[in-house]
């Protein structure tokens, strides 16, 4: 009896043991990237070039951090994601509850069409507007100006949140606005009193969906902005590589600066951040 | 018109303005501008019919910006789907800290593509770069991970595979969690084995999320720029030139807009065709609504 027994409790061992490396295998290879950077963020230029990569830095310098917000002007760069960033989130987030609401609950004409084009402008790809809209945008005169990339920004992030957010109104039971309006109160006082509060966390996790996207975007930030004084943080990190030199140090810290609001997200919101990407792809 | 009914258009009316606006005329002025031949630098414009589509469709680049884009389309696609769903299986199983690790796993799909694209294009390097000393340091020579054409393509489909597997991961882990645990129970009960209850529980019920994720990832990765501009710049030669890095090309750099509105309405084409099943899913399934009233 004690054989067997014996054999069981090796294999269960060896079983725990090749699931856990597993697991570190795939959380070294999730972060592994990102450790990398910050890593070279800190590192002096001499060890930056090093033969032989370190694993961390002999010398932590704040070098780089320095030169990217004295001599690069980042400051000026992440105020300028942010602004652009936030703006197009706040509409597109109050426009798009609105339809959402209104296609989550009620039947109307044209109701249809209007799904159908949400869709599609999912599908097509965003160098099919680039063109047309850069035309628009110089016959406005909105060319290299943040509001170009605000509007453009709307456009794209519209679609993910009235999609998002029909699903995240659809939680909320009908009974509830029903006896609300039958107790008197009209459409507009249902929907901010009673719908909105309810659907809150779902327009926070939208919020912060359209927030990175728009943060992250880099294809109409490079060909609407051209003075890099108005550029966003994805454009001014691709500027560090030139034909002659890669300012590796400096890229690396700007590259830093640049996931951190994101992680600050993911921290603060992971569970209807979560959610809101998985929810229209398993119902859907 | 009820009161309620006009409130309902009231509501919906900013989002189509915007639409109307910023997505339905840019596409109508794309397909119009594709019929003319339009030189900003000696500012001509004139009718050019098709002409402008029989020129891209017998340009050998834009062949190879296709095959280059599907190839990057069928190596990511199938990795990240493969490497997600594993993922996905193995984190169902249960472990403590569940939460924390799938957390912990997402985080490259939020990232900028461009700082992502400027991590590896550090770690691919030649001289001081990660990948070529752990190499050196097992003995092997060196890869020109992004300067050799043989190379070029796959390093970047590897990091796309490496921002976008959490995606796959996410969406199969949710449906993995939304079977009822009694069918294995059951299965398990009648002596099935992991395999077999892996086989014929798990993958069946699994299909119709798998078939949504491979299609959003097509669509996804048939646009794939960003990593190319950072890490090869299309290049070595046109190795991983894709379809919108050809279009940027003539529309921004060549600045023959003509020419690069009937490319990217050739795109879109390619794209609807790709998309077709998921957009017949979708039309055909969920009404947006979830109480008819």
């Amino acid at each position: 009896m004690r054989k067997p027994d014996k054999s069981r409790q090796a294999r269960a061992g060896l079983k725990a043991f090749f699931r856990y490396l597993a697991l570190i295998l795939i959380l070294v290879w999730s972060l592994f990237p990102v450790y990398w950077m910050l890593n070279n963020s800190f590192k002096n230029r001499v060890e930056q070039f090093s033969a032989v990569p370190t694993f961390f830095p002999h010398q932590i310098t704040l070098e780089n951090y320095r030169s990217l917000f004295s001599n690069l002007g980042f400051s000026n760069v992440i105020a300028n994601s942010f602004a652009i960033s936030l703006t197009s989130t706040l509409i597109a987030v109050v426009i798009g509850s609105l339809a959402a609401y209104s296609l989550s609950r009620f039947r109307f004409r044209g109701k249809r069409i209007l799904m159908i084009w949400i869709l599609l402008t999912r599908i097509f790809p965003p160098v099919t507007f680039v063109i047309p809209i850069y035309s628009i945008m110089r016959n406005a005169g909105l060319m290299n100006t943040r509001t170009a990339l605000v509007l453009a920004y709307i456009a794209f992030n519209l679609p993910f949140a009235i999609w998002m957010l029909v699903n995240f109104f659809n939680e909320i039971p009908v009974e509830i606005e029903e006896s609300s309006m039958v107790d008197g109160a009209t459409l507009y006082q249902t929907f901010s009193r009673i719908v909105l509060p309810l659907v809150l966390p779902g327009l926070a996790a939208t919020a912060i969906f359209t927030f990175i996207m728009s943060w992250n975007e880099f294809m109409y930030a490079m060909i609407f902005i051209q003075s890099p004084k108005l550029a966003t943080v994805p454009v001014a990190l691709s500027g560090l590589i030139t034909e002659y030199l890669v300012l590796w140090g400096p890229m690396s810290a700007g590259g830093i600066m640049s996931v951190i609001p994101i992680l600050v997200f993911v921290v603060l919101m992971q569970d209807y951040l979560i959610k809101g990407l998985t929810l229209g792809a398993v119902k859907g | 018109m009820r009161k309620a009914e006009r409130l309902t258009y009231l509501f919906v009316l900013p989002a189509v303005v915007v639409f109307a606006l910023l997505t339905v005329y840019p596409l109508i002025y794309a397909i119009v501008t594709g019929f003319y031949k339009i030189d900003f630098i000696r500012a001509k414009t004139m009718f050019y019919g098709f002409q402008n589509y029989a020129e891209i469709l017998t340009d050998d680049t834009f062949w190879v910006a296709v095959k280059n884009t599907l190839l990057f389309v069928v190596l990511a696609v199938v990795f990240e789907t493969l490497l997600g769903t594993l993922f996905a299986l193995f984190f169902n199983s249960g472990f403590r800290f569940m939460k924390l690790y799938r957390t912990v796993v997402l985080v490259p799909m939020l990232l900028p593509p461009i700082t992502v694209a400027l991590t590896w294009k550090m770690m691919y390097d030649y001289n001081f770069g990660i990948f070529n000393f752990l190499l050196k340091t097992i003995g092997l020579s060196p890869v020109e991970w992004l300067s050799s054409t043989d190379w070029a393509l796959l390093s970047v489909v590897l990091t796309d595979i490496w921002q976008w597997t959490p995606f796959v991961f996410l969406v199969i882990l949710a449906s993995l969690q939304s079977i009822p645990l009694e069918i294995y129970e059951s299965a398990q009960v009648e002596g099935a084995s992991y395999v077999q209850s892996l086989r014929y529980i798990t993958l069946p019920l699994l299909r119709p999320a798998l078939a949504l994720v491979l299609l959003l990832r097509t669509i996804d990765t048939f646009r794939v720029f960003d990593k190319m501009y950072v890490l090869t710049g299309g290049g070595p030669g046109n190795a991983t030139e894709t379809i919108t890095y050809y279009i940027y090309r003539y529309g921004f750099r060549y600045f023959q807009t003509g020419y690069a509105a009937a490319a990217s309405i050739i795109m879109v084409i390619m794209v609807l065709i790709l998309s077709i099943p998921y957009i017949k899913q979708v039309i055909g399934t969920a009404d947006f609504q979830r109480n008819a009233n």
